[in-house]
């Protein structure tokens, strides 16, 4: 009874909204997302900056490309592409913030890098927060926010992966990030103690 | 952060934004002049709104998550992670050879392979490498791993092995050819006979995982395999045991990458679906989705989104009008009664299924909504009854079984003649012929062994056994072993004095004398086995508590016919003994395996059933003596036995003639209440549903109760609102142990587990990310913060050394500094370690001496001068009254007192104590009395002299007028149609 991973099986049950189905899809697009980046570490020598825009892209054209998948597949991967690098991101956020604040061991002198990704990832995670919270609200400005910010997509591409006008996807980036800016920002400030 | 506001404020603000980008720039303030209509609060939010939608952010830009340094960091990280090897066919996984690949699971990828030794093939589970550094996803992995090693049925898929190469964890399981429901489903409904013979299967598989104590969670079509062979088998016991669900937020979606959502929405239960406390009503909840759709072809509840399906599972009534109009009546009664929503009202145990089956099966006829119920004939209805088979009395038995008429087994209520020792343990022993019982009976503040023989009334006091407790026989009933004095006795009945064999102190938890002389106690209330030659010799150490995975004692131990094991219960740090375990132990090789979950003090009598007690009843399995495994799901003997979920203490003897001789009792519920109990003994229950609280902490300032509701294993962190009754979740997957409050009342500190080590994790009292604070190979527990907030005092539980109390310094926002450095730590175990309201202070307990708890005071910081014994008689959980004075609860009894402190002299001194209960305490603790503190949890309102307490299950030890019962030949008269072997 063997039977190969097929994405498209997993994206067709995942749009029907069957449980499950992402689970599983998650980590073939983790793998994807791995052998990505190796590769282009590789390329660029190990030392220049990674082209991290270009992460998803590759990673949906390997995927993509297996299977032969119809326009709404492919469509449907994209998003779910987003959805796990915001996830991805995210997750990573999250074991970042808990080593900076835990483990009771003396600093240890940080490069500026990693200095700098110790601070977002603290910011990420708010933004992961409040993005939750807007999600309730409005599921597809959340869909365009992991596309475009999470996944890096252009409008274009957000359109095509949501199923919505070129139009919409302006409107909702910009509605979206008013609503976001207001949960972290808006009103006075308050620091955790 | 600011919050979003909600619903509907929501919508009507982004449907103002949205008019307000529809017009051009310039128009737009005037519009939203006019659209405010003068509220200036509105127009100023949407004002900063609009300017928002307008300005390029430098951060929340597209494609910021990855064009920053963090994620550049990510994706190195993801680059150096080493490669998910899915296997080909020809590679090994340990001893088997991988042929071929069966799909992803929920959780990683599974292989067909080879056992090349037996020639068989079988399934293997690995788990993805996305989830090995997931403390969530390796618990639930290795939950399924024990709850299938306990399961052994042939509707269940077996678990072969767990295996662990190169670090990695794979389930060995049985490998099931054959569709799956879901996939047979597909292509239609299923006749009423093709489905009875499922549904019969099906139940067959849950009542065996129930009985053991496990419950699915996830039961849907596709974990239902039909074999080729006719044979149905339930699979995926992943989710069994784990943390209950959330609710669902959005499309078929996870949330984080460690927290997905558990269970599948169309069959998920309306408790499932609210985050309540998931039980064996849950599998049948889903059993009647799976009954539903097997019938109809369609599913039970439906919706296009996991929010749609869950709320119509909260809400709608299935359409029991799908299922074909020939579908037998005692079947759409099943499946009624199956999907209840109140869990109360559902079907209660699986077995219950069976009768409707049987029925369903015997008399197709048509389903007809009026139809009134066949009848049932007596038989018929005591086999659906619930599986409780009570006593029978000698005279006016309840007609049980058709068949010819037996000799009723004779119940006799034992009068002991005097007054019996109260204490948890029973206070009697039977000779294994049946015939004699030594009964503990009470003698002033002491007690002492009485002998009777059961066809005498006399009781004979048996000399020199003073204050002599848990007693049992030797083998040959010559002789009776008991614990006095801080001692193991052994005496011969016939005549002579009482021969001390080994030192024990003054907690000893049973003792059971084997066929070859060799004694086993349980040696104290935190220890494991140990072993004496009744000739005297020695006192050896038997059993080892596995402190990795929190045993935290063994004891009841009983050496079974042969002489060659012993049956024990195991108890888990921080549960009752009704989430105890039962194993029987190898005495040629040590080996340990657990025979029953949920189970306290095991007995056999060498033949029948192995019998047990939980939660106040008395269960019986069938039980094989040659591999010394139970082969049959238990079942309730009787209902009322002495019990104490405390210590596991049942009043109950079996002799290997088939004797029974119990205390009565009440069975306990393990929900409980929350209440104030104020020093007249008043108590105030707080409103709301019992549920399994444990450990309550009050907030700073008394407004809000952190509490752990669920069991063992499985519980979760919640915050109750004391005003208006709220209760909020704080923790989901987490388990997280004894929280505390941080001085500023914002966030919880507790411990749990974080991957194969455990950490103290601080979280937002109001929920969202915890942060660790430490992290340790050893088991850790916060137990007080310094009133500045910059110090955490915690337990540590070292290898070597036991439990040790230590220092944490901490920075702004809980941010942790430097190395914790040791407070209170020598080889005995010091714990609960609670600094006063002054700083100055640290009260603690220790056993140093003779193994019993007791409470000292030493000053902060450590200066070297020493600690002050507060307690003599043993106490447990101190608290700070005032920064002078500290209480305590006096154990065995849970007495709570106050000892104010003094200083003269630069030492610390304490004054005469005093009691808790204020005018008239006697009076007062009786009034109290189902509300004193215990052993699972309580905490101190010091401002307003009152003690939050969860109300103790009913007490079992109720006199009653007969006291002990007896029953003769009760062994031989356990109906076997109740015990079927498999």
């Amino acid at each position: 009874m063997a039977e190969p991973i097929s994405v498209t099986a997993l994206l067709r049950a995942h749009a029907a909204g069957e449980e499950g189905a992402f689970d599983r899809l998650l980590p073939l697009v983790y793998e994807e997302l791995r052998k990505v980046a190796r590769r282009q570490l590789r390329r660029g020598g190990g030392a220049g900056p990674l082209v991290t825009t270009e992460l998803v892209h590759e990673a949906y054209l390997r995927l993509a490309g297996q299977d032969g998948l119809r326009l709404e597949d492919r469509r449907h991967l994209l998003a779910v592409s987003a959805l796990a690098m915001r996830q991805i991101v995210v997750g990573q956020a999250r074991a970042r913030y808990a080593l900076k604040r835990g483990a009771g061991v003396p600093p240890v002198p940080l490069d500026e890098e990693a200095t700098a990704a110790a601070a977002d990832a603290e910011w990420l995670l708010d933004l992961d927060r409040a993005l939750e919270r807007l999600r309730d609200h409005d599921e597809k400005l959340a869909a365009i926010v992991d596309c475009r910010y999470f996944a890096g997509m252009s409008e274009e591409e957000t359109s095509e992966a949501l199923g919505l006008s070129l139009r919409s996807t302006q409107r909702g980036w910009m509605k979206a990030r008013a609503w976001l800016r207001s949960a972290l920002e808006g009103g006075t400030p308050e620091k955790a103690p | 952060m600011r919050e979003l506001p909600d619903r509907d404020e929501w919508a009507v603000l982004d449907g103002l934004l949205d008019a307000a980008l529809d017009r051009p720039p310039a128009e737009r303030a005037a519009f939203l002049e006019a659209a405010c209509a003068g509220n200036e609060e509105t127009r100023r939010r949407l004002e900063r709104l609009l300017a928002w939608a307008e300005e390029e952010d430098g951060r929340l830009a597209p494609s910021g998550a990855v064009a920053g340094p963090l994620f550049a960091q990510v994706a190195r990280s993801l680059a150096d992670a080493p490669a998910e090897d899915v296997l080909a066919p020809g590679d090994s996984i340990g001893p088997y050879r991988v042929v071929g690949s069966l799909g992803s699971g929920g959780m990683g990828h599974v292989y067909r392979a080879l056992d090349p030794q037996l020639g068989r093939e079988v399934a293997i589970k690995a788990l993805a490498r996305a989830f090995h550094d997931d403390a969530a996803s390796l618990r639930r992995f290795e939950r399924e791993a024990r709850a299938l090693a306990a399961l052994n049925h042939p509707g269940i898929a077996t678990l072969f092995e767990l295996l662990e190469v190169e670090g990695r964890p794979y389930l060995v399981l049985e490998l099931v050819e054959g569709e799956t429901l879901a996939e047979r489903l597909e292509r239609g409904p299923m006749g009423a006979v093709e489905a009875v013979e499922a549904a019969r299967q099906i139940v067959d598989a849950l009542a065996e995982a129930h009985g053991k104590g496990i419950v699915h969670r996830d039961l849907k079509p596709s974990n239902v395999k039909l074999g080729e062979d006719g044979r149905v088998k339930v699979l995926d016991f992943g989710l069994a045991k784990t943390a209950p669900v959330s609710g669902g937020n959005g499309a078929g979606t996870a949330t984080t990458l460690s927290g997905t959502i558990l269970g599948t929405a169309p069959y998920m239960s309306p408790e499932q679906a609210r985050g309540l406390q998931t039980d064996r009503r849950t599998d049948i909840w889903a059993f009647g989705c799976l009954l539903y759709e097997m019938l109809s072809g369609t599913r039970a509840f439906e919706g296009r989104t996991v929010s749609d399906i869950l709320a119509s599972v909260l809400r709608d009534e299935p359409d029991f009008g799908r299922l074909p109009p020939a579908t037998p009546a005692a079947l759409v009664r099943l499946a009624r009664r199956c999907l209840k929503k109140d869990p109360k009202e559902r079907l209660q145990d699986v077995a219950d299924a069976r009768a409707d089956l049987e029925e369903a099966v015997a008399a197709p006829g048509r389903r007809d909504g009026r139809a009134r119920p066949p009848a049932r004939p007596a038989v018929r209805r005591a086999l659906a009854a619930s599986a409780v088979v009570a006593i029978v009395l000698a005279a006016g038995a309840v007609a049980r079984r058709s068949g010819p008429a037996r000799v009723e087994p004779v119940r006799l209520g034992l009068d002991p003649g005097e007054p019996l020792d109260e204490s948890f343990a029973a206070p009697f022993a039977l000779s294994p012929d049946g015939r004699t019982v030594v009964l503990v009976a009470r003698e002033g503040t002491s007690t002492r062994l009485l002998l009777r023989r059961l066809d005498q009334f006399d009781s004979h006091p048996l000399a020199g056994t003073e204050g002599a407790r848990q007693p049992f026989f030797s083998p040959d009933g010559s002789s009776v072993a008991y614990f006095a004095d801080r001692k193991l006795w052994r005496l011969p009945l016939a005549g002579g004095s009482p021969v001390a064999l080994a030192e024990v102190g003054n907690n000893p938890r049973g003792g059971s004398w084997g066929a070859d002389g060799a004694i086993v106690v349980g040696l104290s209330q935190t220890s494991g086995l140990h072993r004496v030659r009744a000739d005297g010799g020695p006192l050896e150490p038997l059993t080892k508590l596995d402190l990795a995975t929190g045993e935290s004692s063994h004891r009841w131990p009983q050496v079974l016919p042969g002489g060659r094991h012993v049956l024990f219960s195991v108890l888990t740090e921080g549960s009752s003994w009704d989430d105890a375990v039962l194993e029987v132990l190898s005495l040629e090789d040590g080996a340990r395996r657990v025979v029953q979950r949920e189970a306290a003090f095991g007995l056999w009598a060498g033949r029948g059933p192995l019998l047990y007690a939980h939660a106040g009843r008395l269960y019986a399995a069938s039980f094989d003596p040659v591999r010394l495994v139970t082969t049959s799901a238990p079942e309730v003997v009787l209902e009322g036995v002495a019990y104490s979920p405390r210590n596991g203490g049942t009043k109950v003897a079996l002799s290997a003639s088939g004797t029974l001789l119990y205390a009565a009792g009440r069975p306990t519920s393990l929900e409980n209440h929350l209440a104030w109990v104020d020093t007249a003994g008043r108590a105030t229950r707080l409103p709301g549903v019992p549920r399994r609280f444990r450990e309550p902490k009050l907030s700073p300032n008394g407004g809000r109760l952190a509490v752990r509701i669920g069991g063992a294993d499985d519980a979760e962190l919640w915050t109750l609102d004391l005003a208006t009754g709220t209760l909020a979740r704080v923790t989901t997957g987490l388990s997280p142990r004894r929280p505390i409050w941080s001085p500023d009342g914002t966030r919880l500190v507790a411990g749990a587990r974080s991957g194969a080590r455990w950490a103290l994790f601080a979280m937002p009292a109001a929920g969202g990310d915890g942060a660790v604070l430490y992290e340790s190979a050893n088991r850790v527990y916060p137990t007080s913060f310094a009133p500045d907030g910059r110090v955490l005092v915690f337990q540590e539980q070292r290898p070597g050394q036991g439990w040790d109390l230590r220092a944490l310094a901490l920075g702004d926002g809980l941010r942790p500094e430097g190395e914790p450095r040791d407070l209170a730590a020598g080889p005995a175990n010091e714990t609960n370690g609670v600094v006063s309201p002054d700083g100055r202070l640290l009260a603690f307990e220790t056993d140093e001496l003779d193994a019993v708890v007791q409470v000292y005071v030493s000053r902060l910081p450590a200066d070297g001068s020493g600690k002050v014994q507060l307690t003599r008689e043993g106490g447990r959980f101190p608290r700070w009254w005032s920064a002078g004075e500290v209480l305590y609860l006096q154990t065995p009894e849970w007495e709570p007192r106050r000892v104010p402190l003094r200083e003269k002299g630069g030492r610390i001194l304490a004054d005469e104590e005093v009691p808790f209960w204020t005018e008239e305490p006697a009076a007062a603790r009786a009034r109290a009395s189902l509300f004193i503190p215990n052993y699972l949890g309580f905490d101190l309102d010091a401002g307003r002299r009152r003690l939050l307490v969860l109300e103790q299950p009913a007490p079992s030890e109720t006199p009653s007028p007969s006291g002990l019962r007896v029953v003769l030949g009760w062994l031989d008269e356990l109906p076997e149609r109740g015990l079927r072997k498999d």
